[in-house]
C-alpha cells in the first residue's frame, strides 16, 4: 500500500511540473495567474423568440452548460469546423498503432457534423428549461467594450446561428 | 479487522456518505446529472487521460444518447450510496457506488464541456472505506494529508505566481469572473457583492490574503492533529465564502471534513497498539 500511495505522490509532482490536470492528479493553480481586465470582451447571447435570455438565471451547472457550449460551438464555428483540441490530439497520439490511433480521433475530436448538431440540442435544451412553448432560438456573439467600470456594447455582433421550432405541417 | 478499527471505519463512511449524498442533491438542484444533457453532440475531454480512455470505450457516447440510460445512471449515484450506508459491511457497494458516480462525472463534464478538480476530494475521502483494518487507517490518513496538501499547493501556487502580492489581482480577477453576469443580469447578489470590492480595492486586497493564509494553515497537518478540528471550520469558512464572493464551487472540498475529523480517532487506534505500524506493507 505504501508504493501504491508513493506512486500516486510521484504522479502528482509529475503532472505538477508539466501542468496537466488528469484525473485523479490535478494542479491547483487555480486564481494563481496575474491577469488583466481585457479592454474588449465578447458574450454569446441568447434570443428566444427574439428576447434577450439570461441564462444566469438557470441552475448552475445549467447555465455553465450553456455558456461552455456555446464557447466551444463558437469556437469550432471560427476555425472552419475544426476541433480546437484536433491539433493536440493528433500529436498525443501519433505513435499509437494506426488502427487505435484512427479511432481515439475518430471518438476524441468534434467534426462538422457534431458541431452541426449543437443548435437543435440548444434550442431543446433551453425550451425544456424554460417550460416549453419555445418558438426561435438565436445565439448571438456580441462585443462589448470595458470602460469605467461598465461593459458597452459595440455595434459589432454575429450571428453565430438561428433556430426556429419546425411548424406542425412539416 | 479489530473490533474498535471495524467500528471506526463504519462510522468514518457513513459520515462520509452523508455527506455526499448531500453533495449529490446540491448536484441536482444545480443541474449537473446526465439526463439534463441527453443529446448533446459534442465533447470536450481537455487532456484529461482517464477521460479518454472512458471515451473510447463509448460507453459516455451511449449514455449521452439516451434518455433511459441517463436516468439509470442518475437514479443509480442515488441508491448506491444508500444502500452502501444501509450495508456498511460491504464494502463491494461502496466500490461500485464511486464507479458509477466516476462514470456519472466524466459523462456530464465531457458533454458539458465543464471539468471540475474538485471532485476529486470526495473521491479521496470515500476510497479509504474500500479498505479494512490497517489499510483503512493508512488510507483515511492519507487522504488527510493529501486533502491538506491540495490547500496548501493552491496556496503556493498563488505565492510563487506572485497573486498573492500583487494589488488588484483580486479585483481583476473578481472583474474577469464576473464579466457575464455584468452584462447579462447586474442586480443579481453575487454580482453586487463582487461589485462593492471591485469599488474597495483594499477589502478586496485584505480578503484575497486571507483567502491564501487560510489555504496555507492546513499546512499545520503535516506537524499535528491538534488542530484538526478547528481547521473543519476554516475549511467550511473556504467553501462558503469562495462560494459568496466568487460564484465558485467548493462543497465538494469541504467533504475533507471527514479525514480531519476522525484524524485523532485514527490516532488513537494506532496508539492503542490495534495496529503496529511497522508492520503495515
Amino acid at each position: 500500500m505504501f508504493v501504491v500511495l508513493f506512486l500516486f505522490c510521484c504522479g502528482e509532482m509529475f503532472f505538477n511540473h508539466v501542468k496537466i490536470h488528469s484525473f485523479p492528479w490535478y494542479v491547483w493553480d487555480m486564481y494563481s495567474k496575474i491577469e488583466q481586465v481585457p479592454d474588449t470582451v465578447n458574450l454569446n447571447i441568447v434570443y428566444l423568440d427574439n428576447e434577450p435570455y439570461d441564462y444566469m438565471q438557470l441552475p448552475f451547472w445549467s447555465n455553465i452548460a450553456v455558456r461552455k457550449t456555446s464557447d466551444y460551438y463558437n469556437w469550432m464555428l471560427y476555425r472552419g469546423y475544426i476541433d480546437p483540441f484536433a491539433h493536440s490530439v493528433n500529436r498525443r497520439t501519433r505513435h499509437l498503432p494506426d488502427f487505435l490511433k484512427h479511432y481515439t480521433r475518430k471518438r476524441l475530436i468534434n467534426t462538422e457534423v457534431n458541431a452541426s448538431q449543437y443548435p437543435e440540442w440548444l434550442f431543446g435544451f433551453l425550451d425544456r428549461q424554460t417550460g416549453g412553448g419555445l418558438e426561435r432560438l438565436d445565439l448571438i456573439k456580441q462585443y462589448y467594450i470595458y470602460r469605467n467600470g461598465n461593459y458597452l456594447p459595440l455595434e459589432k455582433s454575429d450571428t453565430l446561428f438561428v433556430v426556429k421550432k419546425p411548424s406542425s405541417h412539416e | 479487522m479489530s473490533n474498535s478499527t471495524e467500528n471506526l471505519r463504519d462510522k468514518y463512511v457513513r459520515v462520509a456518505l452523508v455527506y455526499f449524498v448531500f453533495v449529490l442533491i446540491l448536484r441536482l438542484i444545480g443541474g449537473k446529472y446526465v439526463t439534463n444533457f441527453v443529446g448533446q453532440p459534442m465533447v470536450d475531454f481537455g487532456f484529461d487521460y482517464i477521460w479518454w480512455v472512458v471515451l473510447l470505450t463509448r460507453i459516455p457516447d451511449q449514455i449521452i444518447s439516451s434518455y433511459f440510460y441517463s436516468l439509470v445512471l442518475d437514479i443509480s449515484i442515488f441508491i448506491l450510496p444508500i444502500l452502501s450506508f444501509i450495508y456498511i459491511k460491504k464494502r463491494w457497494l461502496l466500490g461500485l457506488t464511486l464507479a458509477v458516480f466516476l462514470l456519472q462525472v466524466i459523462t456530464v463534464e465531457v458533454y458539458t464541456v465543464s471539468h471540475s478538480k474538485s471532485v476529486i476530494c470526495l473521491f479521496l475521502v470515500l476510497i479509504p472505506g474500500l479498505f479494512k483494518n490497517k489499510n483503512f487507517l493508512l488510507m483515511a490518513d492519507f487522504a488527510r494529508y493529501y486533502g491538506a496538501s491540495v490547500l496548501v499547493s493552491a496556496s503556493t501556487w498563488k505565492i510563487l505566481n506572485g497573486a498573492a502580492f500583487t494589488k488588484q489581482h483580486y479585483v481583476t480577477q473578481l472583474i474577469n469572473q464576473y464579466t457575464d453576469r455584468a452584462i447579462m443580469n447586474p442586480d443579481h447578489y453575487l454580482y453586487q457583492i463582487s461589485l462593492y470590492l471591485v469599488n474597495h480595492p483594499v477589502l478586496a486586497d485584505i480578503l484575497f490574503k486571507i483567502l491564501v493564509v487560510t489555504q496555507l494553515a492546513f499546512i499545520v497537518t503535516y506537524f499535528t492533529r491538534k488542530f484538526d478540528r478547528l481547521l473543519i471550520l476554516l475549511l467550511f469558512g473556504f467553501s462558503l465564502t469562495t462560494w459568496i464572493f466568487m460564484g465558485i464551487y467548493n462543497f465538494d472540498i469541504f467533504i475533507l471534513f471527514v479525514p480531519l475529523w476522525f484524524s485523532l480517532a485514527i490516532n488513537e487506534e494506532y496508539n492503542k497498539g490495534s495496529v503496529n505500524l511497522s508492520t503495515i506493507s
